[in-house]
């Protein structure tokens, strides 16, 4: 139950966040997500025992697979929000600006 | 052997020709020419058994698994197309040798193109399988295009050309899939057989509209004629071969290769008679106010293509039979014809005929060559063009079995078609070859002139030898009509009704001559639709609809992109609520969930109210952390230790960026608040609910609980989470580690390019501070002497404890991922303490280096063990001198570490320059140095 709360919460927030404007904020909102997803994906795993999945570990071993997806899922996130931050960076030097919205894509040019 | 040579044979010379020419100059032509010429003489060897009614075939498969086969197939239609191919082909090129100047380029280009042209025509004609045919169709339209000009002053014709011959190819592709639905099979030679199916089928109209579509754009017919013209800028070689001899004769062969599995479908007959007279009409009066030679004998190709395909209307076996014969008359004379246009455009530099004349003085083998071409396209004996035309004029006399008034209709359109051939033929001759000199010309070395003449002997000769052409007239009637076409082609027929026409033809051609001025002052009030301007006008209408569309769908927002996403999201998981009922038991939730839960949410609050940067990135941090002992509580300890490292070096980079960033967020506006807001509420709940819905219910995965048992006897490791990474899914971790290379890739060709703006020179204000009139948080070096002191105690420890991570991670909790998450950590240290010009010039301060290596390491090291035991990570235990034991996925684990610690200072080294007052890259000027030492390390 708990497990539900908490994907909900953080997929609402992050959500929120990535309708907003500006690059910055979006990448906020994608960490929100990232978490969100790796909850489900441990709770997708399990949530009654929550012992240390180690080898000769008892009955009470949570189960191992989701935390290795989840493992890689979180170094990935911050993978991709540093890609994110790049882009505001260079929004920035180009627009004086991470806000997306002040951008001009170019379509005036078009013909 | 010989046809799939004919095919692949002048496309491995056309791919030759660059490499030859690059020494033989122009005289390239000649190797391409001598290719065709060894397969024309091979095909004229295979005449006597194709004439006996035998057929060559060579099949080989092509697409596994019953698709298009890779059959060819040469029977009399196909020998007399690949006959026009390949020996116009021999005499082009060597026209072409003289054609181009030494040191142009096009002198290699053309005959390169024109061979790779020739394998594609070959293609067409002794493709067995309909998709086959459609593949060489489609090469032979890209081909002209590039042959045309593509660039340049040939732009504006060769596209209108492509674009018209690709819808044509389009329409060739669907006629091609729906004949196949309808006879059963792609095999050509089978359709012909399943003619009752296909035409009993309802596919029948719709596959006779789309052929008919294919064919009157490849062939010029109208109302897709204007491309033909418009292809003139084509230099003369390419002009005689694809627009007057081959290209636009698939068209016709295709019309021809259909005729049996159409013939007796009114459908069919009565729109080819039609659209065939009336381009056979238009074609030849156009042609007779022309001035440009050129445009005029491209307008005489568009008459004589319609003519021939009136024929094919006509559907009887002499009809079918004289007009693939009459294909071969055309190629020769237009062939010829366009040779000595060429020659004159050359010798005198205009092509316009109010310039010309009396060209027979100073070029006499042209005029001759001219003069006996024109008067075989005017139909006049003894030449080959004569015999054609009487024939076509009887088989249009017996008129088509299918209805009684096609014949008269398409004798009438073909006559009067036939009158301004007569005039229009004679008014080239008289023009530029008799009459006044008019214009200066050179002479012309007789190699140029010559193929003309050769082509227009031949034509002169086989008129009297016309007798002998009698057979392939029978084989070709019995092949395409059913029957014989009983005639016997000679000059001398007696004084018979084709005669007396023919006669009253040439006198009233001759009249019209006379009477031209007063035609042309005729015409000049007819209202001229131009097919060029209504394309361009469609094209350009096609252009704006386009531009409309993208502007719809292109937003300055990110969340009108996202948008449309989330609703389909909300939309499933709506259904899917609708429809799941919970099964299994929720396990209970002890209390201290719930004191968790509540800390998140009023964490996740923090983020999204932040106005400021700081208190945003705070609240994320604290996130975070909770997040991590969320999992601490779960039973995972790694994932907790994980998140932690990540958090903090999350927090730590948005620092770094966000010091070139102003303090505080745009505002959104309030409705987009409230917008988000209610979305966020609706993901956020419906995300929850199905979360309880359909998750953790069961209780741990079978497979979970094999590795919890197997993971310690087969890899010797203990901690079972790191066993998975680095052993049993090895695959899926390089595949992760890459996405990390990537995103430090992106990072490093993003950001590199800042030095040009930056941030930090003495006393200048950035754009940013400018624009947005606040002040970014702080622009030089972390100066703290604690912080210095702190770093140089901390900072070995923590690269200890990393390694110490690393090392023991099989077995414990750490590994790769937390060990150089660690290290990473270390690097942050580092960079606030020393400030980035220092680190900058460090050479442990490179992110490819690092990231590279992890990569190669992991990648090298799970390949070796695929290629010793057949397993990605093969596993086992190695012990190190001082009896330390070590499981041998270490070292994937070490490339790991390499590629994290790499990404960490990809991004303390891109997103952190630029800050400070004596950054190197601000205030050396050495930007551009720097660059190419990054690219260099990248390519290393």
């Amino acid at each position: 139950m708990s497990s539900a709360v908490i994907v909900g919460l953080l997929a609402a927030g992050g959500t929120y966040l990535v309708l907003q404007r500006g690059i910055v904020r979006t990448a906020l909102g994608f960490v929100l997500l990232g978490h969100s997803a790796t909850t489900l994906l441990i709770a997708a795993g399990g949530v009654g025992t929550r012992g240390v999945p180690f080898a000769g570990g008892g009955p009470d071993s949570a189960d191992p697979l989701p935390q290795a997806f989840a493992l890689t899922a979180i170094v990935i996130s911050f993978g991709i929000t540093a890609f994110l931050l790049a882009l505001a960076f260079r929004s920035r030097d180009v627009n004086g600006s991470d806000d997306l919205e002040m951008d001009d894509l170019g379509l005036e040019g078009d013909r | 052997m010989l046809l799939p040579l004919a095919v692949v044979g002048p496309m491995v010379a056309a791919a030759l020709t660059p490499f030859l020419g690059r020494r033989m100059g122009r005289s390239v032509a000649a190797v391409n020419g001598l290719v065709l010429l060894a397969l024309a003489l091979e095909l004229l060897r295979s005449l006597p058994d194709v004439l006996a009614g035998e057929v060559l075939t060579y099949s080989q498969a092509w697409i596994p698994g019953g698709g298009p086969t890779f059959d060819l197939r040469l029977d009399a239609l196909a020998l007399v197309f690949a006959l026009v191919v390949t020996v116009i082909g021999v005499l082009v090129m060597a026209y072409a040798l003289r054609y181009f100047e030494h040191d142009d380029p096009a002198a290699v280009r053309i005959p390169a193109l024109l061979a790779l042209f020739a394998g594609a025509m070959l293609g067409v004609v002794l493709a067995d399988d309909i998709f086959l045919l459609f593949v060489a169709w489609e090469l032979t339209s890209i081909t002209s295009f590039f042959l045309i000009g593509g660039v340049g002053k040939g732009a504006k014709g060769a596209t209108r050309a492509l674009l018209v011959t690709g819808i044509g190819g389009l329409a060739l592709l669907a006629a091609a899939l729906l004949l196949e639905s309808a006879a059963g099979s792609s095999t050509l030679s089978v359709i012909t057989t399943q003619a009752s199916a296909v035409q009993s089928s309802p596919l029948a109209i719709p596959v006779v509209i789309l052929l008919l579509l294919a064919a009157g754009t490849k062939s010029a017919q109208f109302p897709f004629h204007f491309w033909l013209p418009g292809a003139m800028v084509a230099p003369t070689p390419v002009s005689t071969y694809l627009h007057a001899a081959t290209m636009v004769k698939a068209g016709i062969y295709l019309l021809l290769r259909m005729a049996p599995t159409f013939d007796g479908l009114m459908a069919w007959h009565m729109s080819l008679v039609l659209i065939g007279g009336a381009t056979a009409v238009l074609g030849a009066w156009v042609a007779l106010v022309q001035r440009d030679l050129k445009r005029l004998m491209a307008y005489s190709t568009v008459s004589q293509l319609g003519l021939m395909t009136a024929l094919v209307g006509l559907g009887s076996p002499l009809a079918l039979g004289i007009a693939t014969l009459h294909v071969l008359a055309h190629a020769l004379f237009k062939a010829a014809l366009f040779m000595t246009v060429g020659i004159v455009d050359h010798e005198t530099g205009t092509r316009d005929l109010d310039r010309l004349g009396g060209l027979r003085h100073t070029l006499p083998l042209t005029a001759a060559a001219g003069t006996l071409a024109a008067l075989s396209m005017a139909g006049l004996p003894p030449l080959l063009g004569f015999i054609t035309k009487e024939e076509i004029l009887a088989a249009l006399l017996h008129g088509a079995p299918v209805s009684p008034w096609l014949g008269p209709t398409g004798l009438t359109l073909v006559l009067i078609a036939s009158i301004g051939t007569v005039a229009y033929s004679f008014r080239y001759v008289s023009g530029t070859f008799f009459g006044p000199v008019r214009s200066e010309a050179h002479r012309a070395p007789i190699g140029f002139e010559l193929p003309a003449f050769l082509l227009a002997m031949t034509g002169l000769v086989l008129g009297p030898l016309s007798s002998r052409l009698t057979p392939l007239l029978e084989v070709l009637g019995v092949q395409l009509g059913g029957a014989s076409p009983g005639v016997k082609l000679a000059l001398w027929h007696g004084l018979t009704v084709p005669l007396a026409l023919s006669v009253s033809v040439v006198t009233l051609g001759l009249i019209v001559l006379r009477g031209r001025p007063r035609i042309e002052r005729l015409a000049d009030l007819l209202p001229r639709p131009s097919g060029e301007q209504a394309f361009d006008r469609a094209y350009a209408a096609v252009i704006r609809v386009g531009i409309e569309v993208r502007r719809t769908a292109t937003s300055h927002a990110l969340a009108a992109y996202v948008l449309p996403a989330l609703a389909v999201l909300l939309l499933l998981m709506g259904l899917a609520l609708l429809t799941e009922s919970p099964s299994g038991i929720v396990p209970a939730t002890p209390p201290i969930d719930w004191a968790l839960i509540l800390l998140i949410a009023g964490a996740v609050a923090g983020v999204v109210q932040a106005r400021s940067r700081i208190a945003a990135v705070a609240a994320l941090g604290l996130t975070g952390f909770l997040v991590a002992g969320w999992f601490a509580l779960h039973g995972a300890p790694d994932l907790a230790l994980t998140q932690l490292l990540v958090e903090t070096l999350t927090v730590a980079v948005v620092i770094v960026v966000f010091r070139r960033l102003p303090d505080t967020f745009s505002n959104s506006g309030r409705t987009r608040q409230q917008v988000a807001a209610a979305i966020a509420l609706l993901v956020g709940t419906s995300v929850g609910m199905l979360t309880w819905l359909t998750v953790g219910r069961s209780g741990r995965s079978a497979v979970g609980s094999r590795f919890l048992v197997e993971a310690e006897p087969i890899t010797g490791g203990d901690n079972v989470v790191n066993t998975i990474l680095v052993d049993f899914r090895a695959l899926d971790t390089l595949g992760e580690i890459s996405v990390l290379l990537i995103a430090a890739l992106g990072i490093y060709a993003l950001v590199r390019r800042s030095e040009l703006d930056p941030l930090g020179p003495p006393g200048a204000t950035s754009r940013t501070s400018r624009r947005n009139g606040s002040r970014p948080i702080a622009a030089g070096a972390i100066d703290s002497v604690i912080l210095g002191l702190m770093t140089s105690a901390i900072a070995p420890v923590l690269i200890l404890t990393a390694l110490w991570l690393l090392l023991r991670g099989h077995d414990a909790v750490g590994g790769g991922f937390i060990g150089g998450l660690t290290a990473g950590a270390a690097a942050v240290l580092l960079y606030l303490s020393q400030g980035h010009e220092r680190l900058w010039q460090s050479r442990w301060f490179r992110a490819m280096p690092w990231v590279g290596s992890g990569l190669t390491i992991a990648a090298v090291y799970g390949l070796a063990g695929l290629s010793t035991s057949g397993n990605f990570l093969a596993g086992g235990k190695a012990t190190l001198p001082g009896g330390l034991t070590v499981a041998n996925s270490l070292v994937f684990d070490v490339g790991v570490f390499l590629v994290v610690v790499g990404l960490v200072v990809a991004i303390l080294r891109h997103l952190g320059q630029g800050l400070h007052e004596d950054d190197p890259v601000s205030s050396r000027g050495g930007p551009g140095e720097r660059s190419t030492d990054d690219a260099a390390e990248v390519v290393a």
